[in-house]
């Protein structure tokens, strides 16, 4: 597994005059996660679709494990690549939770014998196994959200893009699947790809790209780009709480780093001050 | 002492073809003028309660006081209707129901409904577009036209523009960025201060820490708190075991007093409460 390499891609919509990305040039290292942040329309989601093949360039390239993403190499790619979607409601075409992992199982010809395996063991990577034959309609938001992702990890995929896939969980469901995903990346050497606007799945993130007016206007660590109040101020994400909280202490004559800690190194820091 | 708005004594409620009690027992008073936030889990039954509050459905048995209408199990449904010159409820994700052509006919469904002549309908048409902070000009465009915030907002509006005392709002910033949920939760507080009695549906412990002086918790169609947010965050056992979470300024003065800092107000509702108590232990222990 090599990553993905995006070189001066370019994406208009048919009908439009504008185009929603210009000259991107991005690279996402293998067994990474990367968030893309920016604003509603900033062309977030349309990059993810394109890296998927969903949607075709206007212009440029996008290369996933050394290959084209191009109409003729879509089947390959998919088998590099699994979607979440934002809404699992819409994501659900089988009677049962069995049934629908099982459909992306049987579009990809998978023998019948090794897919009750391959369901089986899909379910318990997401803690699902009691769930096998239950309606999909009977399930919370978040077990919805992990039955999704169980049908895409049936098909083993190296990358996982999740186009705003805990917007609609309560936060404690949406902790329960973060948490899941990164143990599923350490076991599995899975590279994640979230399109967020959520803060603690930002933090997450190894890397965090920012769009903003169709180009990529800031990309780095965690530690760099969360720290840049005014650029997460403009592009609508907020200011991390431990941040608020740093600047809120340095108001008061508290000597408080001069670098950006997560909440966790905040209250370890305070901690140390104070005993 | 405010009036009660709302009081409910001994209300269960089971869904027709369900076997099990949706609501069980629940008894509560909320008086005028508060800021109420009802939390608990997806399925504690907070849907329920509000529905039953808002008349779109009877209870099975006990009785509800809303606004002063009485009602039980044997209410007459026209009955219910008047509950709606009251009461008023921002469903969860309220731009899904946006309908009528222009930004005016879809805000003017709900005064038209009550009956009120179109000279005072067109005036309440205003001020609700007003109140939240959208420019007249948009009247005559249609709904389906505008961004995702300004179709909650349009949502909104049609709700205010029928002037209620009571405004029950499910989950209203579900889905809004950090700017439009900021702006949404200033025109409820607003409303509160003018008067309006809030009852918000929320799974946000900041939203509820912030801006509620009443929290009412639910857990398997049962009350299992109903106290302030001072006083339901003191319970961090009791809030793991109902699956809740802390508000962060809450959460960094409890993680320090596990070491033995204690501050003065162990739980701080706001950042700026929290980082006045760490400057003020600071200060202690410089001397």
């Amino acid at each position: 597994m090599t990553g993905i390499k995006i070189r001066k891609l370019v994406f208009t919509y048919p009908d439009s005059k504008y185009p929603v990305l210009k000259n991107i040039n991005l690279d996402f290292e293998p067994v990474s996660w990367t968030a893309i942040i920016g604003h509603n329309g900033s062309g977030k989601s349309t990059l993810a679709r394109l890296i998927d093949g969903l949607l075709s360039p206007t212009a440029g390239s996008i290369e996933v494990d050394e290959i084209q993403v191009n109409e003729s190499s879509l089947g390959k790619i998919h088998q590099h690549i699994g979607f979440v979607f934002q809404n699992p409601e819409n994501q659900f075409v089988g009677a049962t939770v069995a049934d629908d992992v099982a459909f992306g199982l049987e579009n990809r010809q998978v023998d019948r014998n090794k897919m009750e395996e391959k369901i089986d063991k899909a379910l318990k990577m997401v803690g699902m196994s009691d769930y096998k034959n239950t309606a999909p309609i009977n399930l919370s938001g978040g077990q919805k959200q992990r039955v999704a992702l169980a049908g895409i990890l049936a098909l083993m995929p190296k990358i996982i893009i999740l186009d705003e896939a805990t917007s609609m969980l309560d936060p404690l469901a949406r902790q329960e699947i973060l948490a899941l995903l990164q143990k599923l990346k350490k076991e599995y050497n899975l590279s994640i790809i979230s399109i967020t606007h959520d803060l603690k799945e930002i933090e997450l993130a190894d890397k965090i790209v920012v769009l903003n007016d169709s180009q990529v206007v800031k990309q780095g660590a965690p530690s760099e780009i969360l720290k840049d109040k005014e650029l997460l101020l403009e592009i609508g994400v907020g200011i991390p709480a431990s941040q608020q909280l740093q600047k809120l202490l340095v108001e008061r004559g508290i000597n408080v780093p001069n670098r950006y800690l997560n909440l966790e190194e905040l209250k370890n820091w305070l901690k140390q001050q104070l005993q | 002492m405010a009036k009660a708005a709302i009081t409910v004594k001994k209300l269960h409620y089971t869904y027709p073809n369900s076997t099990n009690e949706a609501l069980h027992n629940v008894s509560l008073t909320i008086k005028e003028q508060e800021f109420v936030a009802i939390i608990g889990q997806t399925g504690s039954g907070k849907s329920t309660l509000v529905s039953l509050i808002d008349g779109l459905i009877k209870p099975s048995s006990g009785e509800l006081n809303v606004a002063g209408l009485e009602i039980n199990a044997t209410t007459k449904t026209e009955y219910l209707s008047k509950i709606h010159h009251q009461v008023g409820f921002v469903f969860q994700f309220p731009e899904q129901q946006l309908f009528a052509e222009t930004v005016a006919e879809d805000i003017a469904f709900g005064p038209h409904n009550l009956g009120w002549p179109a000279k005072k309908i067109e005036k309440a048409v205003d001020e609700a577009l007003k109140m939240v902070d959208l420019p007249l000009e948009l009247k005559s465009h249609s709904p389906f036209a505008l961004s995702g915030g300004q179709m909650r907002r349009v949502a909104i509006a049609g709700v205010l523009a029928m002037d209620p005392q009571i405004l029950i709002l499910d989950e209203p910033t579900a889905g809004l960025d950090t700017q439009a949920t900021n702006d949404l939760l200033k025109l409820i507080k607003d409303l509160n201060e003018k008067g309006t009695t809030i009852i918000m549906v929320t799974h946000q412990m900041e939203q509820v820490a912030y801006y509620a002086n009443h929290v009412i918790a639910m857990s398997n169609g049962q009350v299992v708190a109903d106290t302030t947010p001072q006083q339901l965050f003191r319970d961090a056992q009791r809030l793991k075991k109902l699956s809740l979470t802390l508000p962060v300024s809450v959460e960094v003065a409890q993680f320090l007093s596990k070491d033995g800092i204690t501050l003065k107000n162990t739980e701080p509702l706001t950042l700026d409460v929290l980082a006045d108590e760490i400057a003020e232990a600071m200060r202690r222990k410089r001397k």
